[in-house]
């Protein structure tokens, strides 16, 4: 069986279980649908909600990330997982009780003023959309390979299946499809792993090779000890130390954790489980299922890169393995010979001339010219960088499906990951496009500028705004803000912090907060990290530049200082909320 | 596009529902009623509502808590996967073959990070029922 049959029949079976949940659980009334949590339990719950929770960023950049720049991508695993910490702890427990499901909703009435219901709802959607476009991206990355075609066209493919597939709309509420597609997701990420550290270190159990011994030809040696050597050799920092600056990881991180806690997509799922106690259950489930994800990352991304520099690296291109051509079809992996001997050369930013650059060519993608070079490869139009004796380009985005196709995996786990990145990409970009679109037609349109809109008109807002959001995502999609789809994400992640999390956090821990302080706070804040944002990607700013050496992915936390201090200092120089405001916080308060 | 309007439907619905509280009958069998709208509803606080005493401490004990485990929180993820990573590599023990830093940097703050969401919950849990504030009491 050839591999795109098997990809067209895992995909095809995985969509066709996420249908047939979903209809036979439509079937029964349209009341179910709300309170289908009343008789869910922790346990299944908790699947669902990592489903929710992991997107596409997750699943296809992060061991990309980790491969290439080792140590540096643990800002994603702690920041990921240590905000969703934050989120159970600080947020869940008391929106939950508020009753209220969406953020600018509890922001609009803790801060009892139309004004902040709107600074909300602005802050929501440059949230989502951002959040969007990295799912996007992912979904392209994902289409693009399972047709051989470029990422744009991936993109715009899957932009379409994402907008009928949010119209099948119960799919977020209905708990079951998302319990299977976690399940498909687990095994998809973690199958491919343990066939990697058995080849690799003669370790069933991914983590174990990791801290093991590098057992594959030879004497065994300390795994990561290999990998440092395989690093320093070839002109890279230490995996195990990466090289961004210690404030840089210090915020990054921050800016992920805060960000997760202010964006409470995921807090919707608490409302379906019976009570505080199964609540707080679901949440460790949760965390449980999102780990075994998490914690096979990182083993993915070291195994991949020791497959990748020991397959590709001095490897004539005439003789490298039939996939390097793969990737090259749909330009996500570039090789220049600039020494002319027709052999790939893979160099860090050690061996160039600077001693700081390894970049093959100008530009942040390859352009490729419809030419092919003396041994055969796509030839470039940018223009090679010299001074770098590095030859190989590659999007950190493939790592993840690169990886079996490295390690010589059989077709059948090379299909179901492809189906678990589908997975993964879909439920969150149709999930959030549902949430960007009710935000729009009902907190926006219904409750801010037109209270007396009939509920014809508010579906017809909602399609609107989804089919809108949608062609936003795909364009940016196309012409990404960052380099890869985790940094795009941790864009979304850095406006959320900046904005909600102090506005939250204060509205429950702070009876003294009032209207003034937190609109102060979140417009300042947002506009702080969004400028930051903008000017660092679009408008030409350079690294010498950063504030104290934060880049743009990491601002996010300096904006929410920015944030937590002029929403206290404007709120002691106003008046201090109203009495049943202070009732309502502590009625919040308890469980 | 009919699938689409559904879905679209649905999720006003549903807010719809959030706001109005517990309008319908089917709502109100259910536990989250109490969550919907807290104005109507008995509070679960009505046991200890009128002594804003145990209120007071209940809160205290939360906080309490809450300031140990993200202490916890802080210190296995920002102090010593981020700042005191080099150190720990250097001087501490390995873990397998892996620095102790960067191990914990990437597999051992995600660990804790579940343990203390157990410990979370047995805690809170525990002080909801010293305090009496279990939300089916008052069912």
């Amino acid at each position: 069986m050839s591999q795109d049959l098997w990809n067209y029949l895992f995909i095809g079976t995985s969509f066709a279980l996420y249908i047939g949940i979903a209809f036979k659980q439509r079937a029964g009334s349209t009341k179910e649908y709300y309170v289908a949590g009343g008789g869910v339990s922790p346990f299944a719950n908790g699947m669902a909600t990592a489903a929710d929770w992991m997107s596409a960023a997750t699943f296809i950049s992060m061991a990309g990330t980790l491969a290439s720049s080792g140590y540096d991508g643990s800002r994603f695993l702690m920041g990921w997982t240590g905000g969703f910490v934050l989120l159970t702890v600080l947020m869940v427990p008391f929106l939950r009780k508020f009753g209220k499901a969406t953020v600018p909703d509890f922001i609009g009435d803790r801060y009892y003023s139309k004004a902040a219901r709107l600074v909300a709802i602005v802050c929501a959607i440059f949230i989502c959309l951002t959040y969007i476009m990295g799912q996007m991206r992912g979904v392209g990355i994902v289409f693009s390979q399972l047709f051989g075609i470029g990422i744009p066209a991936g993109v715009i493919i899957g932009a379409t299946i994402v907008f009928f597939y949010a119209g099948l709309g119960g799919m977020k509420g209905i708990t079951y499809t998302q319990v299977a597609q976690y399940c498909v997701m687990a095994f998809a990420y973690t199958i491919p792993a343990i066939f990697i550290a058995i080849a690799l270190t003669g370790d069933v159990v991914p983590q174990l090779g990791l801290i093991g011994d590098f057992t594959k030809g030879g004497d065994p040696t300390p795994f990561l000890e290999k990998l440092n050597k395989i690093n320093t050799d070839l002109g890279f920092s230490k995996y195990t130390d990466g090289s961004l600056s210690k404030i840089d990881m210090f915020c990054i991180t921050a800016a992920l954790m805060f960000g997760t806690a202010g964006l409470p997509h995921v807090i919707v799922r608490f409302f379906t489980v019976k009570n505080v106690k199964a609540v707080r259950r679901s949440a460790c489930w949760t965390l449980s299922f999102i780990a075994v994800i998490y914690l096979t990352a990182p083993t993915i991304g070291a195994f991949a890169r020791v497959n990748l520099i020991g397959e590709l690296h001095d490897t004539s291109y005439k003789d490298a393995p039939a996939w390097f051509q793969d990737f090259e079809e749909t330009g996500q992996m570039a090789w220049i010979d600039k020494n002319g001997d027709g052999k790939i050369q893979y160099f860090g930013p050690g061996k160039s001339e600077s001693g700081k650059d390894g970049a093959v060519f100008a530009g942040k993608a390859p352009i490729f010219a419809e030419v092919l070079g003396a041994s055969g490869e796509r030839l470039l139009t940018n223009d090679p960088v010299s001074a770098s004796p590095n030859e190989l380009w590659f999007g950190k985005d493939i790592m993840v499906m690169a990886n079996p196709h490295m390690a010589g995996l059989p077709k059948w786990v090379i299909a179901l990951l492809m189906a678990g990145c589908i997975a993964a990409a879909l439920s969150t970009a149709a999930g959030l496009l549902l949430v960007l679109s009710t935000s729009i037609s009902h907190d926006l349109m219904k409750k801010v500028v037109k209270p007396d809109l009939t509920d014809k008109e508010e579906i017809k807002w909602a399609r609107l705004a989804s089919l809108g959001a949608l062609l936003v995502a795909v364009w940016f999609g196309i012409n990404p803000p960052g380099t890869f789809v985790a940094k795009t994400v941790a864009f979304a992640f850095g406006l959320a912090a900046s904005s909600f999390f102090p506005a939250l956090l204060l509205g429950i821990f702070s009876k003294r907060m009032n209207k003034e302080g937190a609109i102060a706070g979140m417009v300042t804040g947002i506009l702080f990290t969004l400028g930051y944002i903008i000017y660092f990607t679009y408008l030409g700013g350079t690294k010498s530049q950063y504030l104290w050496g934060i880049s743009p992915e990491g601002i996010g936390f300096i904006g929410m200082m920015v944030n937590f201090i002029v929403s206290i200092v404007v709120s002691r120089l106003t008046p201090a909320p109203p009495q049943e405001i202070r009732d309502l916080v502590d009625r919040v308060r308890h469980p | 596009m009919g699938n689409l309007r559904n879905g679209i439907r649905n999720t006003r619905i549903w807010l719809v529902v959030n706001e109005k509280g517990y309008g319908s009958g089917f709502l109100s069998s259910c536990a989250i009623r109490g969550l919907l709208d807290h104005k109507d509803t008995i509070s679960p606080m009505s046991n200890i509502q009128g002594n804003g005493d145990a209120q007071d401490r209940y809160w205290k004990a939360n906080l309490r808590w809450l300031i140990v485990i993200l202490g916890t929180w802080f210190f296995v993820s920002f102090g010593c996967g981020i700042l005191f990573r080099e150190w720990l590599d250097e001087n501490l023990f390995r873990v397998g073959t892996a620095p102790f830093g960067f191990w914990m940097a990437q597999q051992g703050s995600i660990i804790s990070f579940v343990l203390l969401l157990i410990a979370y919950a047995k805690i809170m849990n525990g002080l909801d029922e010293k305090f009496k504030v279990d939300e089916e009491d008052s069912k």
